[in-house]
C-alpha cells in the first residue's frame, strides 16, 4: 500500500508542482521596470458588477505569467499563462464582482524571465460600479458596406457572458438588408426593425402582437426609417428620408451620406395609421426623432433644406425639442435647444438619458450620418443647466451612436478608435453629474478576437433581456407580405415639401394643401 | 479478371492527367477561392465539414500534381464507396463496368467551375459514410433503426442534406437487397426526421432550408442536371443492377469475361468522349481571362480574348486593360468589336458582386487609392474572405494610412497556407514601419487625388476626367480617357488632347487616334487644325481615302458592313457600324 502511494505521488508530482506554481504567487520576485501592456486596455476603468470576464492578452515578453485578481474583500482569482492570454473563469469572476459592488479589483501580474526569476509589474486596478449594466446588447453585424451588401444580421450579445445569438439574419430572406432595430426603453418585447429589398417592410413586436407593416404611403417618399418608441408603447415616431450618398476621392474621406428630403411622421400601432404633423414635415430636414422618458417632448434634429447648389459641407443640423400632448396628439411649437451656429458643429443622433437630465449627441462637421466622419465626437447636453459637456471618452477617430442603459448609468457607443475604420462597442460609466469613466471595449472570450474581426458593430442598443424572436419565426411572418398602413387624413399638413408629399390624386387636382 | 476489373479504373484515373489539364483545375480554385474559417465554425451548420474539406481541396487544385491527386482521390473514393455499397452485385456481369459508368457524372461535375466544390465534397462524404454504414447490417430492427439513425445524424452534420439523401439511398439499397421491405417504413421516416429535429437546435433555418441546406441557394443559381444524376447514382445503379439481372442471367459463364471487357471498354470510351466534349470552353476562357488579368498576365489575356469572346462585356473590359499594359490600347482598340462603347472601359453599372473585385483592380492600376479601397469594400461585402480582395484591402488601407486596419485583413489572409508568405512579408514590413515605402503603396499615395471631388459610380467618365485633371502625368488615366473619348465618338475631345500626346512623348500618334483625327478633319473640313507636329501616317490616310470611296451612299447597314468588312478593325467602322451609338 505504501509502495502504491509512493508510485502515485511520484506519478502526479509534476502535476502537483505545476498546480502549486500555478495557484500561488511567486515567493521571490523583483519589481519590474517595464510597463505592463495589456490588450484590450482594461486598466483604470469602471466596470459593471455583472459584466462578462474581461479576458485580456499580456503583450510583454515572458516565459510565463501569473495573474492574481483581488477584490476589496480579499477574495481572488489566480491564473497562470505561458502564452500571455488571460482567460478568466466565468463563475469565479461573477462571484468576485457580485460580492464587491462599489469596490475595487486589483490585478497583480508576475512575469517569469528566462533565468527563471520572477518580476512583478505595478498593480493595475479597476473600479466595480454599484450599478449593473443591461443584460444584452442588440446590434447589426455588417462589413463596411457602401452600395452593395451580402450577408448581414441583427444579433443579440449577452453582456454577462459571451453568447451571441441571431435575432434575424438575411440567409432566409434572399440576402436583403435589415436595419434600424429599435426598442422601447430596452424592452426586448417591444421592438421593431426594417427590411429592404426582398421582403421589404417593418416588423413591429409588442407584448401582445407581432406585425409586419408597410409604413410607406402615397403621402411619403419612402417608408419610415429612424424610429423612436413613445414610452406609452402605442406611438412610434419615424423619420422618412430621401437618402443620397456620394463617394469622396481624397484620402481620409470616405463617403458622404445626406438627405435630399426628410420629415418625421407618427405611426399609431393600434390604429395602424400614419400621421404627418405639419410642424415636423416642413421644407427643412427634420430627422432622428427621440422621445423624452415621459413622452411629453420629442427631440429631433433639423437643417435647412438643400438644393443642387447647396454645398453639403454647409449642411448643419440643430437640436430641437417639441412639446407633445399624448391625449390630443398635438404638437406645440418647436424650440431650438442647440443651434449649430453657436455650437460650431452639426448635431446628430440625440438620445435622452432615462432620467431626462442629459441628452447625448454626436457633434460632427456637417451632415448627420456621422459614422464615416473621423471628427465625430460624443457630447452631453444638460437639459437643466443647458450646458454642453464633452466627456473624456472620445478619441481622434469616429465615435457615434451613443445609447443609454436602462438605469442611465452606462453609456454605450461605437468607436473606430482601434484602427479608424471598423467600429467596436465601448462602454463608459456616467454618474449623475455627467462625469464619465474611461471607456472599455466589449469583452470577448478570446482576447485576440479584435485582431482579425473584420465586421462592424452597427447601431448597438441596450436591451434588458433576451429577445425571444428568432429568424425562423420572423421569416414565417414576413414571407406572407406586409400589411398596409393607412394615412391619417385628420391631420392638417403643410404644402408638399420634404419627404412627405401629396397623394397622386391630390397632385392631379392641383391641391396645394391637404386639409 | 480482377486485374482487368481494376485496369478500367486505373485507365480512368490516368485519363485524369489529361482531363484535369484540359479543365485547368486551378480555375476552380480561382473562382471559388476563400480563406477557410476555423474548423469549429464549420461545425455550426450541416454540411460545414464538407465545405471545410472543399476549401482545402480547392487549394490543392493550385498545384498541378496536387490537383490531379485531389481529383484522383475523389474518383477513387466514389468508386470504392459505391463498390462497398453494392458489394452484393460484385459477381454479376458488368459489375465493374457499371461502377465505372457511375464515375461519368463525377467527371462531368469536376468541370463545372461555378458549382461550389462543397456540394461535390458533400456528395463524396455521403458516399463514404454510406459505405461505412454498409459494413454492418443489424438483424434486430431496433438496433437497425438506431444504427442507421446514428449514421444519418453523422451524415447530415458532416455532409448536410446532400449526404443524408445519399445515405437514404444506401438504406433503401440495403433493405431492397435484404428483401426486408417493411424496414422502409421504420428507417426512412427516421432519416427525414433528422433535418426536422435539427430545427430545434438551429432557429436560423426553415424546414425547407433544413432539408435542402446550401443546396437551396445553388438550386436558385442553377445546379447542373448532372449533379442530380450524381446525387442519385446509388439508386440508379440499384435499378440498373436489378433491371439488367434478368437480361444478363442468360449469358453463359464462359462469355462473362468478354462481356465484362467489352463493357469496360465501352464505358471508358463514353467517359472520355462525354467528359472531354462537355467542358464549357467559353466559361473556361472567361475565367482564365479574369484570372490572367488578376495575375497581370496580359499576354495570356490577349491570347485568350478573341473577337467572339469579346461579346462578353467583362472579357472586353479585361482585353482593353491588357491592351493598355501591352502598350497597344490606342493602336489596337478597334481590332476588337467594342460592342459596349465606353461601357467596355467602365463597368460600374454592373450590379454584380464580382464587379467590385474587378473595379478595385482597375482603380488600383490607376493609383486611385481611395476608389480602389471603396471598390474593395464593395467586393468585400459579398466575398468576405476572398484572398484577392483581402490583399487589395491590405494595400489600399495601407496607402490611406490605416495600417491597423490593413493588418486585420492581413491576419485573416495569414490563415491560408497559400498566402501566408505574402501575409508574413506584409506583417514584417508593417512591424518595421517600411510598408509606406513599398513602391506600390507609394504609387497609390502619389496618384490619389489631392483635392476632393465626388467619385460618383454613376458617372465614371467624369470620375476619370477629374482624376486625370489632378494627375496630368498619369499615363494610364490619359490613355483610358482617350479610349473612352474614342468609344463615345467624341473626336473633338481627341483633338483637344493632342498636345498631351506630345507631352507624353509619343513619337507618333497611335493608329486609332490617327483614324479619329481623319474623321474629324473630314467632318469639320477645318483647314488649320493644329496636330502638334504629328503627321498622319500615309498608310492611314490612304486607307481612309479608300474607306470613304467604298462607303456606299445608299444601302442597308448590313450591306454596307459587308462591303466595308475589310476595315472592321478600324475606328471608322466602329463609328459607323459597331458602336452602340451607331444608327
Amino acid at each position: 500500500m505504501k509502495r502504491v502511494q509512493t508510485i502515485l505521488f511520484r506519478l502526479f508530482l509534476p502535476f502537483i508542482s505545476l498546480l502549486a506554481a500555478c495557484s500561488s504567487s511567486p515567493e521571490e520576485f523583483s519589481s519590474s521596470n517595464e510597463q505592463l501592456s495589456i490588450y484590450p486596455d482594461y486598466t483604470s476603468i469602471t466596470i459593471p458588477p455583472n459584466i462578462a470576464p474581461l479576458n485580456f492578452r499580456i503583450n510583454n515578453e515572458g516565459e510565463a505569467f501569473i495573474i492574481k485578481i483581488v477584490n476589496t474583500k480579499g477574495n481572488s482569482i489566480k491564473l497562470s499563462t505561458n502564452t500571455g492570454k488571460v482567460l478568466i473563469p466565468e463563475s469565479k469572476w461573477k462571484k468576485l464582482l457580485a460580492e464587491d459592488k462599489g469596490g475595487t479589483l486589483t490585478y497583480e501580474v508576475y512575469r517569469k524571465l528566462a533565468d527563471n526569476s520572477w518580476e512583478k509589474y505595478e498593480d493595475i486596478s479597476n473600479s466595480i460600479a454599484s450599478d449593473e449594466i443591461d443584460g444584452y446588447v442588440a446590434f447589426r453585424k455588417i462589413t463596411s458596406v457602401h452600395t452593395y451588401w451580402s450577408r448581414m444580421g441583427i444579433y443579440q450579445r449577452s453582456l454577462e457572458d459571451f453568447r451571441v445569438r441571431p435575432i434575424m439574419t438575411n440567409d432566409l430572406t434572399d440576402k436583403n438588408c435589415m436595419n434600424c432595430h429599435t426598442f422601447n426603453k430596452g424592452n426586448p418585447e417591444e421592438m421593431l426593425f426594417h427590411m429592404r429589398a426582398a421582403y421589404g417592410g417593418t416588423l413591429i413586436k409588442t407584448e401582445e402582437d407581432l406585425d409586419f407593416v408597410n409604413t410607406k404611403s402615397d403621402h411619403t417618399r419612402g417608408a419610415g426609417a429612424y424610429a423612436s418608441w413613445h414610452p406609452n408603447g402605442n406611438i412610434i415616431a419615424f423619420s422618412v428620408n430621401d437618402v443620397k450618398q456620394s463617394f469622396l476621392s481624397k484620402i481620409g474621406k470616405n463617403l458622404v451620406v445626406y438627405d435630399k428630403h426628410s420629415d418625421i411622421i407618427l405611426y399609431d400601432l393600434d390604429e395602424k395609421t400614419v400621421t404627418r404633423p405639419d410642424l415636423l414635415s416642413t421644407k427643412a430636414l427634420e430627422n432622428l426623432p427621440t422621445w423624452s422618458p415621459d413622452g411629453k417632448l420629442l427631440y429631433f434634429i433639423s437643417a435647412r433644406e438643400i438644393d443642387y447648389s447647396t454645398d453639403l459641407t454647409d449642411t448643419k443640423y440643430d437640436l430641437l425639442s417639441i412639446g407633445f400632448d399624448e391625449v390630443s396628439r398635438k404638437f406645440e411649437e418647436p424650440d431650438t435647444l442647440i443651434n449649430n451656429l453657436d455650437f460650431g458643429k452639426s448635431i446628430t443622433f440625440p438620445r435622452v438619458s432615462p432620467s431626462g437630465k442629459y441628452i447625448s449627441f454626436i457633434g460632427v462637421d456637417h451632415g448627420y450620418f456621422s459614422i464615416n466622419s473621423r471628427e465625430a465626437d460624443i457630447y452631453l447636453y444638460n437639459s437643466t443647466s443647458k450646458q454642453i459637456i464633452k466627456p473624456d471618452i472620445n478619441s481622434s477617430m469616429t465615435e457615434s451612436y451613443p445609447s443609454w442603459s436602462n438605469s442611465g448609468s452606462w453609456l454605450m457607443f461605437v468607436s473606430k478608435r482601434e484602427d479608424g475604420d471598423l467600429s467596436q462597442l465601448w462602454f463608459s460609466h456616467i454618474d449623475e453629474n455627467g462625469n464619465s469613466s474611461k471607456p472599455f471595449v466589449l469583452p470577448q472570450k478570446d482576447p485576440d478576437f479584435y485582431d482579425e474581426y473584420i465586421y462592424n458593430y452597427n447601431r448597438p442598443e441596450f436591451i434588458t433581456g433576451k429577445v425571444s424572436l428568432h429568424p425562423r419565426k420572423i421569416f414565417s411572418l414576413v414571407k406572407s407580405g406586409t400589411k398596409q398602413t393607412f394615412f391619417n387624413d385628420g391631420e392638417s399638413v403643410s404644402m408638399t415639401s420634404g419627404a412627405t408629399v401629396l397623394s397622386p390624386e391630390q397632385e392631379q387636382e392641383g391641391i396645394p394643401y391637404h386639409q | 479478371m480482377k486485374i482487368f476489373k481494376y485496369s478500367g479504373l486505373v485507365l480512368s484515373v490516368l485519363y485524369l492527367f489529361f482531363y484535369t489539364d484540359r479543365i485547368n483545375l486551378e480555375l476552380i480554385y480561382y473562382w471559388q477561392q476563400t480563406i477557410a474559417l476555423t474548423f469549429g465554425e464549420y461545425l455550426s451548420y450541416p454540411g460545414g465539414v464538407s465545405d471545410f474539406l472543399a476549401v482545402k481541396l480547392s487549394e490543392l487544385y493550385t498545384y498541378s500534381i496536387g490537383g490531379i491527386f485531389g481529383a484522383a482521390i475523389l474518383v477513387l473514393a466514389v468508386y470504392f464507396s459505391l463498390g462497398r455499397i453494392l458489394k452484393q452485385y460484385d459477381k454479376q456481369v458488368l459489375y465493374s463496368s457499371l461502377l465505372l459508368a457511375a464515375l461519368i457524372p463525377i467527371y462531368l461535375i469536376l468541370a463545372y467551375y461555378f458549382l461550389p466544390l462543397g456540394l461535390l465534397v458533400s456528395l463524396l462524404m455521403g458516399l463514404l459514410i454510406g459505405a461505412g454504414a454498409s459494413f454492418y447490417k443489424p438483424e434486430n430492427i431496433v438496433i437497425y433503426i438506431l444504427y442507421f439513425g446514428f449514421y444519418g445524424i453523422i451524415s447530415y452534420l458532416i455532409a448536410g442534406p446532400v449526404g443524408l439523401y445519399v445515405l437514404i439511398q444506401v438504406c433503401i439499397i440495403d433493405i431492397v437487397l435484404s428483401r426486408k421491405l417493411v424496414n422502409l417504413a421504420y428507417v426512412l421516416p427516421l432519416l427525414f426526421i433528422i433535418p426536422i429535429a435539427y430545427l430545434l437546435i438551429n432557429k436560423g433555418l426553415t424546414l425547407w432550408s433544413s432539408l435542402t441546406g446550401p443546396f437551396e441557394l445553388e438550386i436558385k443559381n442553377g445546379v447542373p442536371g448532372v449533379f442530380f444524376i450524381g446525387l442519385l447514382i446509388p439508386s440508379i445503379l440499384l435499378v440498373l443492377f436489378e433491371g439488367l439481372k434478368p437480361l444478363l442471367s442468360g449469358i453463359s459463364q464462359s462469355k462473362h469475361r468478354i462481356v465484362n471487357r467489352i463493357g469496360i471498354i465501352a464505358v471508358l470510351m463514353i467517359l472520355v468522349y462525354t467528359s472531354w466534349t462537355s467542358i464549357d470552353t467559353v466559361s473556361r476562357s472567361e475565367v482564365q481571362i479574369e484570372q490572367a488579368s488578376f495575375n497581370d498576365d496580359w499576354q495570356e489575356v490577349l491570347e485568350l480574348g478573341d473577337y467572339e469572346l469579346c461579346s462578353n462585356r467583362l472579357v472586353q473590359y479585361q482585353v482593353n486593360r491588357a491592351l493598355y499594359f501591352k502598350g497597344m490600347l490606342l493602336d489596337y482598340l478597334f481590332r476588337y468589336p467594342q460592342l459596349f462603347g465606353e461601357k467596355g472601359i467602365f463597368i460600374e453599372d454592373i450590379s454584380a458582386s464580382r464587379t467590385g473585385l474587378i473595379l478595385s483592380d482597375f482603380y488600383y492600376d490607376l493609383g486611385f487609392a481611395n476608389e480602389a479601397r471603396h471598390w474593395s469594400n464593395e467586393a468585400h461585402s459579398a466575398f468576405v474572405r476572398h484572398p484577392i480582395i483581402l490583399k487589395r484591402m491590405v494595400m489600399t488601407y495601407s496607402a490611406i494610412g490605416s495600417e491597423r486596419t490593413a493588418q486585420k485583413y492581413n491576419e485573416v489572409l495569414s490563415k491560408s497556407g497559400l498566402h501566408r508568405e505574402w501575409s508574413d512579408s506584409i506583417s514584417t514590413l508593417i512591424e518595421e514601419g517600411k510598408l509606406p515605402k513599398d513602391p506600390q503603396i507609394q504609387s497609390l499615395i502619389r496618384n490619389n487625388p489631392e483635392y476632393t471631388f465626388f467619385a460618383n459610380p454613376k458617372v465614371p467618365y467624369r470620375n476619370l476626367s477629374n482624376f486625370y485633371k489632378q494627375n496630368p502625368n498619369n499615363h494610364i488615366a490619359f490613355e483610358y480617357l482617350m479610349a473612352a473619348n474614342l468609344l463615345k465618338r467624341e473626336v473633338g475631345k481627341i483633338i483637344k488632347h493632342l498636345p498631351d500626346f506630345r507631352r507624353f512623348a509619343y513619337k507618333k500618334l497611335p493608329r486609332a487616334i490617327e483614324e479619329a483625327v481623319l474623321i474629324y478633319l473630314a467632318k469639320t473640313q477645318e483647314k488649320n487644325v493644329d496636330l502638334c507636329g504629328f503627321i498622319i501616317d500615309s498608310e492611314t490616310r490612304n486607307e481612309f481615302q479608300d474607306y470613304m470611296r467604298r462607303r456606299p451612299s445608299s444601302s442597308s447597314k448590313e450591306q454596307a458592313m459587308s462591303q466595308l468588312v475589310m476595315y472592321n478593325h478600324t475606328y471608322w467602322y466602329y463609328v459607323m457600324f459597331t458602336s452602340p451609338l451607331a444608327k
